[in-house]
């Protein structure tokens, strides 16, 4: 057991590391910089620009690791300490109900491949990164810091408005899959709407949901334009600012995952996870037995990282791209905009789900 | 308006004011320290002065005459014309009203006459240092100053 | 301008916040005390004086050659047009004729380097918004105006090129080339690539459009100037009311709006982008042949007498006011600064705004410390 949670812990140490290269090659290109597509051994960077520049991760990540664990002495030190290492377990957690693929090998019938299989997947991914309120919150009061705690108090008021309308966006993929597991809910969507396997996708009975979601992510992860409790520019990266070496570290891989999350849940939950429409065979055939055992779990993880790394791609478009938004507007359109919208795609999706049970049948 | 009529408007405006030009600077008149903050409320209200913008206020210091002389700089953008206004103080103990509640932006331009030069503008809402930190030693700008890290430079 | 009023009804308690001076938005070492209310700014006391070099006192010990260097001191992001305000106070009180060549290569070197300021401007604007991708289009470009700089004194940022009767040393063979052919790269570039990112972005139109609002009257009782009074309605360009250089030969427009608002002040320095390139267009072709400099005496000794002389340099009206004694070392020197007086006004504009607004209304008043501090 501990083995594998050193395992996931690394795994997502690593993936956030690769996030954070891939991070650098976007900006990179969006901004026409020649470091993050170079930096990095003459040889490889002159061979291949994709693998330029991973270098600058390799000496972050060297220096971060290296770094004096600076405490600085007016601060709580409980809270100081415990807030960083909160955070990263809430970004691990999160990852346990992700239905990365799934297989019908040696099964009866299909089972999805995730860390667990959760009946209350969904719940559990919406209730698990609110624990990074409680830590941002304590990180920033705990400081000592005037800017941090600003920043604290901005996290908290964020993250609560924008659970609301988030919550409610993923209420549309819950009706329509009538389930909370989210194994059964990529399950749904390769069942296909109203007959047609194309229109499978909940991303299109709950177009609405899916946007809404989207935004919703970018808040919950506190990344740009949403970057409220950090904003370099007012609050000196607002709660993080005391912290440095590892401690600011778990912040940083912490915000990473969490956008890999955020990503892999909208494929699961909106672009039908590990599913391709109109191909990925019903469990019934069991193409896992024909061609080599356990292929549909490998091109279930392929399908799933191509569909999560894309969005996550978007998003750091967006990223790139935007300025900062100011609190009084994220609060408006949170509570204004976002929440009615997200009232009003449960309706919308109530309405097919009611049409898809009357004339075609339940769905799964 | 040039300066002549400038001096001519004033001192017909103002009978007590004796605004005389000045000799060094081709756009300035001069006027006793007293006078000034009356005059100044008239140029900026005046419909043929209208000097609304003012430009800055600063000093020098002529330790043989034992004066500091402040000089005012006003512009029109109405008008398009300009006018320095110049006033001798004593070297001790320089004071003089303050014009910051005629023109706003006087106030940060006083504060850096009197933490270089030392002179106290009086009734003046801030008065505090603004280029050297509060509990300064001396006014740096005057000719006299010494610091100990100061260093001539050999003539 | 009291878009965030005090809430009656919510009992709360105010606190002190010392942003900066070491703050990234605080463009170098302005101190803003704000008395805050959450996050509603309810006073503002801008400090100013951290990164006082006391220039004016070195200058009276120094010939009046070797002040030069010191005032591009002044404003180092644009140190041509500092140090050109005070060599004009020179050679008005020497009354110097300068070569036509080196007016024309004064106001080359001072439009390039409004456009590096202004891209400056620009850049550190948009990422004091969050916005880090405007930034770096806005250094890339400074860089390239920085190269032509190199190339032709040696230096990116303190250029030491003005002298007293014009300018140090001659452009290099082909410098026009290489300054047309960055004009044709950069100009459409203005609007590809630097307004496209932003303007049409809701984002930055809402926390930009009626922020900040300074109405004109307000502006002129604290000295505002430059681009953003203009941004308040009045025409204020000395390059216009009052011409020097060779100004009146060459055609150009001065932007103006009417609002007064943070969107404002930044759409004016848009446009006088376009215009500093119209200048440069301009100046290509007409540049005269001839001397770059009115040979001076090595030991220059300027007449009694006291002089002002102000220009329009990248952030506003800057000022020399000059005092000689007859001496070969200035008695008295002083800048009037931009910056100084639009540091003043924070005072007055940050208040019942919210925390963010700040950094925002700051960086669109383009402020730049060592030259407030001088």
């Amino acid at each position: 057991m501990l083995i594998a949670l050193i395992a996931i812990y690394a795994a997502v140490s690593v993936n956030a590391l690769f996030l954070i290269w891939l991070e650098r090659k976007i900006s990179g290109r969006i901004q026409r910089r020649q470091g993050p597509m170079l930096c990095g051994p003459k040889m490889m960077a002159q061979k291949s620009m994709w693998l330029g520049g991973w270098f600058a991760t390799a000496c972050d990540a060297t220096k971060l690791i290296f770094k004096e664990d600076i405490i600085p002495s007016k601060v709580d030190r409980l809270g100081f300490i415990l807030a960083p290492i909160v955070v990263m377990l809430a970004a691990i957690a999160v990852y346990v109900p992700i239905p990365w693929s799934a297989t019908s090998y040696h099964q009866t019938e299909q089972v999805t491949f995730a860390f667990a299989d959760l009946n209350v997947g969904l719940l559990y991914i919406v209730a698990v990164p609110s624990l990074t309120v409680f830590s941002i919150l304590t990180a920033g009061w705990s400081s000592n810091n005037k800017y941090s705690m600003l920043g604290g108090f901005r996290s908290v008021v964020q993250m609560l408005s924008y659970e609301i309308p988030m919550v409610f966006a993923l209420m549309g993929p819950i009706i329509l899959a009538g389930s909370l597991s989210l194994g059964d809910i990529v399950k749904a969507q390769t069942q296909g709407l109203f007959g047609i396997p194309f229109l499978g996708w909940f991303i299109i009975p709950s177009v609405i949901g899916a946007a809404v979601y989207f935004i919703c992510a970018i808040a919950e992860s506190n990344r740009p334009p949403f970057d409220m409790p950090e904003s370099e520019q007012e609050l000196g990266t607002g709660f993080n600012t005391e912290y440095s070496g590892m401690r600011f570290a778990m912040f940083y891989l912490a915000e990473f995952s969490n956008a890999f999350v955020v990503s892999s849940i909208f494929t699961a939950v909106f672009l039908g996870g590990w599913s391709i429409p109109g191909i990925t065979p019903p469990p019934e055939l069991n193409l896992g037995f024909c061609i080599l055992p356990y292929f549909d779990l490998l091109v279930g993880l392929v399908v799933f990282s191509i569909k999560a790394y894309s969005v996550l791609l978007i998003l750091m478009w967006i990223r790139w791209t935007f300025v900062r938004v100011r609190p009084d507007h994220l609060m408006n359109f949170g509570w204004k905009f976002l929440l009615p919208l997200s009232i009003a795609n449960v309706i919308v999706c109530t309405v097919i789900a009611a049409v898809q049970q009357i004339y075609y049948g339940g769905l799964s | 308006m040039n300066r002549d009529e400038f001096i001519k408007a004033a001192n017909q405006a103002m009978p007590d004011l004796h605004a005389k030009a000045d000799t060094a600077n081709p756009d300035a008149i001069v006027v006793n320290s007293a006078d000034l903050h009356g005059l100044c409320l008239w140029m900026r209200d005046d419909p043929a002065a209208q000097l609304t913008y003012f430009e800055f206020v600063t000093a020098q210091d002529w330790p043989d005459r034992d004066e500091i002389v402040l000089v005012y700089s006003l512009y029109s953008h109405p008008l398009g014309h300009r006018l320095m206004v110049k006033t001798a103080l004593p070297r001790r103990d320089p004071q003089i009203e303050t014009v910051s509640d005629i023109w706003e932006g006087a106030n940060w331009s006083e504060r850096e006459v009197y933490d270089l030069f030392g002179v106290t503008f009086s009734r003046h809402p801030d008065l505090r240092r603004i280029m050297m930190f509060d509990g300064w030693e001396g006014y740096p700008l005057r000719k006299d100053y010494t610091h100990p890290n100061l260093i001539h430079r050999p003539e | 301008m009291s878009t965030f009023p005090p809430n009656p009804d919510l009992v709360t308690e105010e606190f002190e916040l010392k942003m900066g001076p070491h703050h990234p938005s605080t463009h170098g070492v302005l101190q803003l005390s704000l008395t805050l209310d959450g996050e509603r700014v309810v006073a503002c006391r801008p400090n100013v004086g951290f990164l006082h070099r006391s220039i004016e006192k070195i200058m009276e010990h120094r010939t009046y050659a070797q002040g030069v260097p010191l005032a591009d001191r002044v404003d180092y992001c644009s140190a041509m047009t500092s140090s050109l305000a005070y060599v004009m106070a020179v050679e008005k009180l020497l009354d110097l004729t300068i070569p036509p060549r080196a007016e024309y290569l004064r106001v080359i070197m001072s439009e390039l380097n409004r456009i590096a300021s202004h891209l400056l401007a620009y850049g550190t604007f948009t990422l004091d918004l969050g916005g880090t991708t405007p930034f770096l289009f806005g250094f890339r470009d400074r860089e390239k105006v920085l190269d032509l700089f190199e190339e032709t004194c040696g230096a990116r940022l303190l250029y030491n090129y003005m002298r007293i009767g014009g300018v140090a040393c001659d452009i290099k063979p082909g410098f026009l080339d290489r300054m047309i052919a960055f004009l044709d790269y950069w100009e459409p570039l203005l609007s590809s690539e630097y307004e496209a990112i932003i303007d049409e972005n809701p984002i930055f139109y809402n926390r930009t459009k009626g922020v900040g609002v300074l109405s004109q009257a307000d502006a002129l009782r604290y000295g505002v100037c430059g681009p953003n009074l203009r941004a308040c309605g009045l025409n204020n360009d000395i390059r216009k009311i009052e011409p020097y250089s060779v100004y009146p030969e060459l055609e150009f427009d001065v932007p103006i709006r009417t609002e007064g608002d943070t969107f404002a002040r930044y759409r004016i320095r848009m446009e006088e982008l376009r215009q500093s390139a119209r200048i440069l267009r301009q100046c290509a072709e007409k540049l005269p042949k001839g001397e770059y400099l009115a040979r001076q005496p090595y030991e220059l000794k300027v007449p009694a007498g006291e002089t002002y002389v102000r220009i329009e340099s990248s952030r506003g009206d800057l000022g020399c006011y000059l005092v000689s004694d007859g001496s070969e070392r200035p008695y008295r020197c002083k800048f009037r600064t931009p910056s100084f007086s639009h540091c003043s006004v924070f005072s007055h504009l940050f208040r019942d705004c919210l925390f963010s607004d700040i950094v925002a209304m700051s960086a669109s008043f383009d402020i730049v410390l060592p030259e407030t501090d001088r």
